[in-house]
């Protein structure tokens, strides 16, 4: 008891200062928004940094299995350049090619931070706004696709993952091309749920899930998986499919952000039309 | 005793208001001069007598930098500066104790201790204080030029601006 009163009588005024420092340090997190965003942030400067040091070493650890990717990828690239086709479609003569003007372009960024098993599942990746990155725009690598880009800081971005209760994915069944909206129930980083589906079509297990291209996000065709459990809404008229996702998102290391050119003419045409 | 506690608490009074109604409007469009912040409210507590306890004085900054922050629009900025100019007073007084140390009813003004001894005085406060009120404000390193602008810009008008208010009322205790 001596002890504890000779205590507070030395450091007391410290212990003090502390207290009333870590009060007006909550308020200015709690109330001012420009610091808030410097403190939280998890893009911001110094996690940012910290997570890329620390991902150096995991990326020189998986090293080997990146190469490979990138190899497949390269290979799977080339079949498609022009020379290792055959053209026999159409005649190039001096017309100007307004069809096939080049509507998405990617860039490639490096992830940083990645979780899978939490509720609501984050990634960081190191490109920003100085790079074209805005939000909503679509992620993909090479297996498949990632998520949606939720915030942009000067060099980084965070992505809501496929695996985060509030990303909705357009996708539809590769076969009859029924299109539904897939969303995550937060339990298997290795399933999803694809939902509003009526129910007389047929669906078989092993059916290809792609998606969509109705939302501006994401190009059509993307690979999203492979439909492994059929089951029903009790008492509603849609399917309640779950689909085992063929992108291995415990294992990312890069990926791609899809920059859709006609995406903010697409937006303001459908805000017009329902505005209307 | 009475007298010092009422000469104190409207001084107090006093300078927020000056602080929150006048000089705070106060900016130059200028170049560098926007820069520029006029900070007298500091005055509050550089000259509260020596011999007040410390916990007293942590409790009165807190509440200055606090009323302050409502004029500021800034909960907690200028609270968590003057809490630690509060805090750290004591340690300046003892770092530039005049040779004859300080008596029981020694106040910090120039009656006491001359022009020279307040200026320093002055000086060192308001530097830390400027500095650090500027550094929390930005909330990062990655400005500490404009950090180091907004302090030097600052400090030497605040400073002037104290020693006019000093040598104007020119308070005994």
């Amino acid at each position: 008891m001596q002890n504890l009163i000779y205590f507070f009588a030395r450091f007391g005024n410290f212990i003090l200062f502390l207290f009333l420092e870590i009060i007006c340090f909550f308020l200015i997190i709690k109330f001012n928004s420009g610091q808030r965003d410097i403190f939280i942030n998890s893009s911001g400067f110094y996690s940012g940094k910290m997570f890329e040091s620390l991902n150096a070493i995991k990326r020189y650890s998986g090293l080997i299995s990146t190469s490979d990717s990138v190899a497949e990828e390269n290979a799977r690239l080339r079949a498609q350049l022009r020379f290792a086709t055959i053209d026999a479609s159409y005649r190039r003569d001096s017309i100007v090619d307004t069809v096939f003007k080049t509507r998405y372009s990617f860039i490639s960024a490096e992830v940083i931070n990645n979780s899978i098993n939490q509720p609501d599942n984050f990634i960081t990746v190191n490109k920003g706004r100085r790079f074209g990155v805005q939000p909503g725009m679509g992620v993909i690598n090479d297996q498949g696709i990632v998520g949606i880009v939720r915030k942009v800081s000067e060099n980084y971005s965070t992505i809501a993952s496929v695996l985060n209760s509030q990303t909705k994915v357009s996708a539809a069944i590769r076969r009859n091309r029924y299109f539904g909206s897939l969303s995550w129930d937060g339990k298997s980083p290795e399933s999803l749920i694809l939902s509003d589906i009526p129910k007389y079509i047929e669906i078989r297990q092993g059916d290809t899930v792609i998606t969509s291209g109705f939302s501006a996000t994401f190009p059509q065709g993307i690979m999203l998986g492979t439909v492994a459990k059929v089951g029903f809404d009790q008492g509603s008229s849609f399917y309640h499919l779950g689909v085992k996702l063929s992108n291995n998102l415990s294992k990312l290391n890069y990926v791609y952000i899809i920059l859709d050119k006609s995406r903010n003419e697409i937006d303001s045409l459908t805000r017009a039309t329902i505005e209307q | 005793m009475n007298a010092l506690v009422a000469k104190n608490s409207f001084r107090f009074i006093f300078l927020i208001l000056l602080q929150g109604l006048v000089l705070m409007s106060i900016t130059l469009d200028y170049s560098y001069f926007s820069y520029m912040n006029i900070i007298v409210y500091p005055l509050a507590i550089m000259l509260l007598p020596v011999r007040t306890p410390k916990t007293l004085i942590i409790f009165l900054s807190f509440a200055l930098g606090i009323l302050l922050d409502f004029f500021y629009n800034s909960p907690g900025v200028h609270a968590a500066t003057c809490v630690f100019m509060g805090f750290i007073r004591p340690y300046i007084l003892s770092w530039i104790e005049p040779r004859g140390g300080y008596s029981v009813d020694s106040t910090p003004t120039m009656r006491q201790f001359g022009f020279k001894w307040v200026f320093i005085y002055t000086c060192i406060f308001m530097g830390l204080h400027l500095f650090l009120l500027f550094s929390i404000q930005q909330f990062t390193f990655v400005y500490i030029g404009r950090i180091f602008i907004k302090t030097v810009m600052s400090f030497s008008v605040s400073v002037i601006f104290i020693m006019v208010y000093l040598l104007i009322f020119n308070p005994e205790e």
